[in-house]
């Protein structure tokens, strides 16, 4: 990684979580529009098929502390496995030449 | 938009699981092709940033809240609606493993509707209306468009569930959806006008013009190099 990209992975960490910390304070607690939705026609809740250990992105016994953390949590899984899979994914040679 | 478990027939989800997988297929085959390492820190940071500006629910109208997505994004920065594809893969099962947010069984519709919809409809609208009313105005109605259409389909995929009666569901969805839309819209394109400022080498459409000059200068830095 060229260090102008370390820099872009930095910044773009750093503003995932500023949004990680201010989000259990600012974001909407309502219903988002498939959750209103599903109670404007009678669906009540269902229940997932399998147990996660951060369900609705929190951590038991901890509040905004636990959904800051879970997010966090959740931010750094996600960047490093998309990270880690588009290596696997990517051109491995490079462009033939257009003749 | 996370479709929960419960809300779709499991042999339905089975059908939305075969689509992710053909869709998979496609994606692996463009990423050989077209993914530059270059721009696996480039994916690797939309995926987060999507992860984070999904926790991010925004109050519309009629007591709803609304995140930004973000498929049309991935899809115009690279100028693929298959890096959405991969995108949206990897964050809903981190979502629906980790977090409870989407479920596993859903999986394969809600990739369908927020990266390969949103994805292609992002991405064609915004190629289509980019020169009659120019590039940001394109986003915007591009990412607008994205999310709407994301949300109808959902609405018809929980009414072929039996979950939603078709009208109701068209119109709640639809309602909702032109409010979170417009968030979409404008976050969009506000990250869009950033990498344009910050980090233009990495937006697609700037590449195929800046090749030419840019692999020469990659080559003559390479010889002065040694």
């Amino acid at each position: 990684m060229s260090t102008n990209d370390k820099y872009f992975v930095v910044v773009g960490v750093i503003i995932c979580l500023v949004i990680a910390v201010m989000s259990p304070f600012l974001a909407s607690p309502d219903p988002d529009g498939l959750e209103k939705s599903a109670e404007n026609v009678g669906v009540g809740e269902t229940e997932p098929v399998i147990g996660s250990p951060f369900p609705d992105y929190s951590i038991e016994g901890l509040d905004q502390i636990g959904e800051i953390a879970a997010l966090a949590i959740g931010i750094i899984i996600t960047l490093i496995i998309a990270y880690v899979v588009a290596m696997l994914l990517r051109r491995r040679n490079p462009p033939e030449t257009s003749p | 938009m996370h479709i929960p478990d419960g809300f779709i027939p499991l042999w339905q989800c089975a059908i939305y699981y075969v689509i992710l997988i053909v869709a998979l297929y496609f994606s692996l085959k463009w990423a050989r092709k077209n993914l530059d390492e270059k721009a696996v820190p480039l994916m690797a940071v939309l995926a987060a940033g999507i992860f984070a500006i999904m926790s991010m629910n925004m109050p519309i109208p009629f007591g709803t809240s609304g995140h930004m997505v973000g498929g049309a994004l991935v899809a115009i920065v690279f100028c693929a609606p298959e890096a959405a594809v991969i995108v949206f893969t990897l964050v809903l099962l981190v979502q629906a493993l980790f977090f409870g947010d989407g479920g596993i069984t859903a999986l394969g519709a809600n990739v369908l509707n927020m990266g390969i919809v949103g994805g292609f409809v992002g991405l064609y609208t915004f190629k289509g209306l980019r020169k009659p009313i120019g590039k940001y105005p394109a986003i915007f109605i591009a990412a607008w468009l994205a999310i709407f259409l994301a949300a109808e389909l959902a609405a018809v995929e929980m009414w072929l569930a039996g979950t939603f009666p078709l009208v109701a569901g068209l119109a709640s969805m639809g309602i909702y959806h032109f409010f979170i839309g417009i968030i979409e819209g404008v976050l969009t394109v506000v990250v869009i006008l950033a990498l344009e400022k910050l980090r233009p080498d990495l937006l697609a459409w700037n590449k195929n013009k800046n090749k030419d000059l840019g692999e020469q200068k990659a080559e003559e830095s390479e010889v002065t190099a040694k």
